[in-house]
């Protein structure tokens, strides 16, 4: 093989799967033509109707259970993107075919950023410069305007979208303009009163973002509902241990203050919450109003079922309830107020948060689908505010689950669990977060920590041998490490820090402490069955009895209840900051 | 009508699974030459592709296909469309001129080992973890360097005909050219 052989291998193998994008063609285009994400899930006897979600906008009904996340727009006979689009690729089909008749036309125009009536004078000039050939009618923001009305005010307003009247020829030329998003010929599936534009994602990172679908979201059976609790899952080494049943169901938030301590009650159908209107429909914002300073302490929204919101950025926040991973952006609008602009989400069974980047922001995220089964991973990133679903079901198949992801600098380490077989999989962002199966065992692993170039591996034998190995990605290859761990018997646990830095085992009363950062495990004479760590630290924890604190070096001290009060939650945003979230209103503080 | 697509008057499931199926390997090249082209970043490539087949499945189960002429001028279009409403407003790049960090004698020389046999690089591409990396080394380096890499070495197309494709000047797709080798042989050993 030569080396230009050698490089087609290598860009034929890894930059495309063609047999998977020809399989999901067909699974996709039976299912959702966008959602590749899509879970059908079986309706209940109250169950919502189908609610599709877009943008910042939500089309829905009335969930089992009485909540309302968005108001609906009035008297609108809302049409799909999703059918808007094959429309537009249908009639140019016809045009392809048949040609054009040259006559004038009227279009919907959807713009890709709000734009004035100046401005969008000039976009129309550049295509045709004679007179006549096009001119925009009227401009949408929020209903049509007539342009002899804009012009007459003489105002700077922006709009969203436009009609406009032109030769049909110059269809192609206007759809190309990087300014508009859609061109839709009237007579088609929009008119002037469900006109709205089509608002693609629009992603300065030119990264993917699924387009969101959320579909007959389920309410699961309270009694199924588990209380969270605010540690990393407790691992038991021996998973044939009577005493510590391996539970990989666990719901945990490790870095999660906001979660409320009580499970929540599932809503009187009878009695439902009331609708939130952070925007009222019937006064859409009127830009030309005086813009006087508002005054607003804090913004709500009614949800259902709110299990807990985290920020990842300065504007943008996860919100978990029983059966859904929303991601959310708090806007300010033209009069000054702010309101949330539902930006993507999921359908999940009681999701919870596996992990908590600090430096980042950065979530993994798992939920359970239609049985309870943890089978889906969200990846909400700080960086770029994007919500995904990574996809898994490959991995899983029928009776896999996820048993906890971890992230760090950009790489994900997922250890997934079916009946008989353990796998730590890894994904990292140079891949598009696509999984690669690193090792499988019928033993038990256990990832232990994350390091700077890999992980550290505990591998638990049916009969309790332990051995412990730590993955090199730099170097590609996996080296049995000497804790020291032999002499500690055939019975022991594992408890992890929320970094997944630090970690303790626990074995005859004693826990031994990894320091990460000198790479040993020590015995700092700590007795103790049970060692928690701190939720927003790697370098504390509880004996049960007493908080310690893991120094630089070989020293651990004691420290007060005080001190392990104030080690906050990394904050990710400082303009909004969560105020109060009960099961059926979430409530977030305007800080600036 | 395509060549090799057949011709069906039925319309029946399997019919179309068959069309379907000879279409995407009659396209799939001309289709990803183009997406690649047009991405911003090669690892974007693949959802757009999904997209792309996604729609065209779709449309052809709910439409049938009798009336498409091209498959490929179809799926193109469908591609503009794609990958239009993907990214927004590319930015025009401006060609501005930059000389090539290599002579011509020195490509004749990378070019001539990059034609020499060499065991090892069987062995590379059984290393997953390996190749893995040198992929993602690719990528990684900048969004333009993995559609060089692809068209170049997947596509056999010619650097003069990749610079014009990407608006680039014929220097630079060679300094990302050979510069990724080099800096690839030091890193990896190979």
């Amino acid at each position: 093989m030569n080396k230009h052989d050698f490089y087609k291998e290598i860009m034929m193998q890894y930059t495309f799967d063609e047999s998977k994008i020809r399989k999901n063609a067909k699974r996709a285009s039976s299912a959702s033509f966008f959602a590749r994400n899509a879970k059908w899930m079986p309706l209940t006897a109250a169950a919502a109707v189908i609610v599709m979600f877009f943008g910042g906008y939500m089309l829905l009904g009335l969930f089992a259970d009485g909540g309302i996340i968005d108001p609906p727009l009035p008297n609108y006979n809302i049409v799909s993107d999703e059918d808007r689009m094959n429309d537009i690729i249908y009639r140019e089909e016809m045009i392809l075919a048949n040609g054009f008749s040259s006559e004038k036309k009227e279009m919907y125009i959807s713009f890709a950023e709000p734009m004035t009536l100046e401005e969008l004078d000039s976009v129309l000039n550049l295509i045709a410069p004679e007179d006549g050939a096009v001119m925009a009618v009227a401009l949408w923001n929020g209903e049509f305007v007539d342009v002899a009305a804009t012009t007459e005010s003489a105002d700077n307003r922006l709009f969203s979208g436009a009609r406009i009247i032109a030769y049909d020829d110059l269809y192609f030329e206007l759809r190309d303009r990087p300014e508009f998003t859609a061109v839709e010929f009237q007579g088609g599936l929009i008119n002037n009163d469900n006109f709205r534009p089509i608002a693609l994602p629009h992603n300065n990172n030119n990264s993917a973002i699924p387009l969101p679908n959320i579909e007959e979201p389920v309410t699961p059976d309270p009694a199924d509902l588990n209380d969270p609790i605010l540690d990393p899952p407790f691992e038991p080494a021996n998973p044939n241990n009577p005493n510590n049943p391996d539970n990989p169901s666990d719901p945990t938030e490790p870095n999660n203050p906001d979660n409320p301590s009580d499970p929540a009650e599932p809503n009187d159908p009878n009695n439902p919450p009331d609708p939130a209107e952070p925007n009222d429909p019937d006064n859409p914002n009127e830009p030309n109003e005086p813009t006087e300073p508002v005054e607003e302490d804090f913004i709500e929204l009614n949800i259902d079922s709110a299990l807990g919101v985290h920020f990842i950025n300065e504007n943008k926040f996860v919100l978990l309830t029983r059966s859904q991973v929303l991601l959310y952006e708090i806007v300010k609008n033209a009069d000054g107020r702010h309101s949330f602009k539902a930006v993507e989400g999921f359908v999940a069974v009681n999701p919870r948060i596996t992990y908590t980047d600090a430096k980042t922001g950065t979530l993994l995220i798992i939920g359970g689908d239609a049985f309870g089964r943890l089978t889906n991973l969200y990846m909400a990133d700080g960086e770029s505010g994007v919500l995904r679903q990574l996809e898994t079901s490959d991995i899983l198949q029928e009776h896999g689950q996820i048993s906890y992801a971890l992230f760090r600098n950009n790489e994900i380490v997922m250890k997934t669990q079916t009946p008989n077989i353990s796998a730590i999989y890894t994904a990292n962002r140079n891949s598009g977060y696509s999984f690669s199966n690193l090792i499988k065992s019928e033993d038990n692993l256990i990832v232990l920590s994350l390091t700077n170039s890999g992980f550290i591996y505990a591998q638990v034998s049916e009969n309790g041998e332990l051995r412990t190995y730590e993955y090199n990605a730099r170097f590609f290859n996996i080296e049995e490490i000497d804790m020291g761990l032999a002499s500690l018997g055939r019975d022991f646990s594992f408890r992890r820090s929320p970094d997944a830095g630090n970690f303790a085992v626990i074995s005859d009363g004693i826990a031994y402490i990894w320091n990460a950062e000198l790479a040993t495990l020590t015995d700092y004479g700590i007795e103790a069955g049970y060692i928690r760590f701190h939720r927003n630290s790697g370098s504390m924890f509880n004996d049960g009895d007493n908080n310690w604190y893991i120094l630089r070096g070989m020293q651990i001290l004691p420290s007060t209840e005080s001190e392990a009060e104030r080690i906050q939650r990394p904050e990710f945003s400082e303009a909004f900051r969560l105020l109060e979230i009960t099961p059926a209103v979430v409530r977030i503080e305007i800080l600036t | 009508m395509d060549s090799n697509i057949p011709e069906t008057l039925t319309n029946s499931p399997r019919d179309i699974n068959d069309y379907f199926n000879a279409v995407y390997a009659d396209t799939f090249q001309a289709v990803s030459r183009y997406v690649v082209s047009k991405c911003g970043n090669i690892l974007d490539s693949e959802d757009i592709l999904q997209n792309i087949y996604t729609r065209f499945f779709s449309r052809i189960n709910k439409k049938g296909y009798s009336d498409i002429e091209s498959s490929e001028a179809f799926l193109i279009n469908i591609a503009k469309f794609e990958c239009k409403n993907y990214f927004g407003a590319l930015k025009r790049r401006s060609k501005t001129s930059s000389f090539s960090d290599y002579s011509e004698e020195q490509m004749v020389e990378i070019e001539a080992e990059m034609s020499r046999h060499e065991k090892k690089l069987e062995d590379v591409l059984c290393n997953e973890l390996l190749a893995r990396q040198i992929f993602d080394d690719i990528t990684n380096d900048d969004p333009v360097t993995g559609k060089i890499f692809y068209m170049h070495f997947v596509l056999d197309m010619k650097l003069d005909e990749i610079a014009n494709e990407l608006e680039l000047n014929l220097s630079s797709v060679k300094n990302k050219l050979y510069r990724t080798i080099e800096r690839q042989k030091k890193k990896f050993n190979i």
